[in-house]
């Protein structure tokens, strides 16, 4: 029996209850970059589009102010390769703004530190996140060129000493799994950071090419899952993710408890609801193309300056695309027509379906809790 | 005596909700403040610098069923909820 069919929405209609302009922007401000990282998700995007100039991001950010866009979170390429970033910061909190700031660190140095001290730069900095990869150069610059261990550590110690929010980024990927605990170590005894934040090298962009040596196999993801929710005790919950081997672990156990207690479902779940941050925030890459999502760049909806931001936020069917996801449900899926844990998931990423399968309606087997239980046809997560 | 007077922060934005009212944000402070449609109004209003009695007014005009005492107090715990983060003193200003 094939399973129902879901009918098509109007995608040029907005879901009820969606505001009136995103909350949080993130922004691309350049495809440029000192670096050239082995699992970089965002390469094929700097190969093929320019950036775009310094007032035409300013005219953007008056018309994010104008819809009260509260936050926006600067990332790139490399954001510190762009000799007016901090003229566009300003631009940036003229416009009732704050922001955060996504680096590889290298480029920090005292005389940047510095520049956050100018005006309100540091009021309304949100943080400064900085990549770092292992606990010694032999292991980070495995993903990165050689150097990038020392110049990024000392970027982040630099933003450290000088009392500005950082936080790090760890991507796991095959060469640090086994590290963890150094870098764990790195990061909060010897840093003195209050934390760090943990994804996985997804098969996209530079990783498409280099993904036998990047992209965790199950077996590793599982054992990173396991290091990283021994290593969160250890340090009282001081590591996040919102995605990748951690954020999968505790999702699992989430289900594990929900159903030792015999509840049927999990809130929110049962639908390709996913992370639903298309609900209040979207992206803009550096050549203006405005998207759902950073990770989604073939879905286009409009270029700033050429579309008003109001219109493509509410009206664009590429992004109401990926919020109408959540009307579908997993049991109609085929792949999870027979599934009795649906009512627990929220089918995974959309960005990484797209890289992979290059469809959104489909679930990500990674995040199968059926799988990862061994009662599904396929490896365990 | 020249009496206090009163207007929205200028570095608070604010957006409207439709009929839910609005809701303002202060990037300085990373806080936000919902609003509904009568406090919309008050927040429309301090765009420029307004008295107490100058809100109180403005109420009790635009709601009949309101009287001049409960407007004055509306008015009042208006100003003590938003202060200083969204509303200042008109010379003050951050």
């Amino acid at each position: 029996m094939n399973p129902e069919p879901v009918p098509v929405p109007d995608l040029t209609v907005p879901p009820a209850g969606l505001p009136r302009g995103p909350r949080t922007v993130d922004l691309s401000l350049t495809g440029r970059c000192n670096l050239k990282c082995r699992y970089c998700f965002y390469a094929d995007e700097m190969a093929g589009r320019n950036d775009l100039p310094t007032e035409r991001w300013l005219a953007f950010f008056e018309e994010m102010g104008g819809l009260a866009v509260q936050r926006v979170t600067i990332s790139g390429g490399e954001a510190f390769i762009r000799p007016d970033l901090f003229e566009l910061i300003d631009g940036i909190i003229a416009n009732k703004m704050r922001y955060a700031i996504l680096s590889n660190g290298t480029l920090i140095t005292p005389a940047v530190v510095e520049a956050f001290g100018v005006g309100k730069r540091r009021l309304r900095l949100d943080y400064v996140q900085v990549s770092i990869d292992g606990s010694r150069a032999e292991i980070h610059d495995q993903s990165r060129p050689p150097r990038s261990f020392d110049r990024a550590l000392t970027g982040l110690r630099l933003l450290k000493e000088a009392g500005l929010p950082v936080v790090a980024r760890v991507t796991l990927n095959r060469a640090n799994v086994e590290d963890l605990p150094n870098i764990a170590r790195l990061l909060i005894e010897d840093v003195g950071l209050a934390g760090f934040g943990t994804n996985d090298a997804e098969q996209m962009g530079s990783a498409r090419c280099n993904g036998e040596s990047m992209v965790l196999t199950s077996a590793e993801r599982q054992r990173a899952g396991e290091l990283l929710t021994g290593l969160n005790d250890k340090y009282g919950g001081r590591i996040s993710a919102s995605a990748g081997p951690l954020a999968i672990a505790r999702h699992f156990a989430e289900i594990d408890e929900a159903l030792a207690r015999g509840d049927k479902g999990l809130p929110g779940a049962g639908t390709l609801s996913s992370c639903g941050g298309v609900f209040s925030k979207m992206a803009v890459l550096h050549d203006g193309s405005m998207v759902p999502c950073s990770m989604l760049p073939t879905l286009t909806m409009g270029v700033i300056g050429l579309h008003p931001l109001a219109a493509a936020w509410r009206s664009s069917p590429a992004i109401n695309a990926v919020r109408y996801r959540r009307e579908i449900p997993l049991a109609s899926l085929p792949e999870c027509r027979d599934c009795p844990y649906t009512g627990f998931c929220r089918g995974g990423c959309p960005a990484s379906m797209m890289a992979r399968y290059g469809r959104l309606n489909v679930r990500d087997p990674l995040v199968c809790y059926r799988r990862y239980k061994g009662e599904e046809p396929g490896d365990a997560v | 005596m020249i009496a206090k007077t009163w207007r929205a922060n200028a570095v608070v934005s604010c957006v409207d909700e439709g009929e839910d009212g609005a809701m303002l944000y202060n990037p300085d402070k990373d806080d936000t403040v919902l609003l509904n449609p009568t406090g919309r109004a008050v927040w429309t209003l301090l765009a420029a610098p307004r008295t107490l009695d100058e809100i109180a007014a403005h109420l009790a005009g635009n709601w009949p069923d309101v009287t001049a005492e409960q407007a004055r107090k509306d008015a009042e715990q208006f100003l003590d909820a938003l202060a200083p983060d969204f509303v200042v003193p008109a010379a003050d200003e951050s």
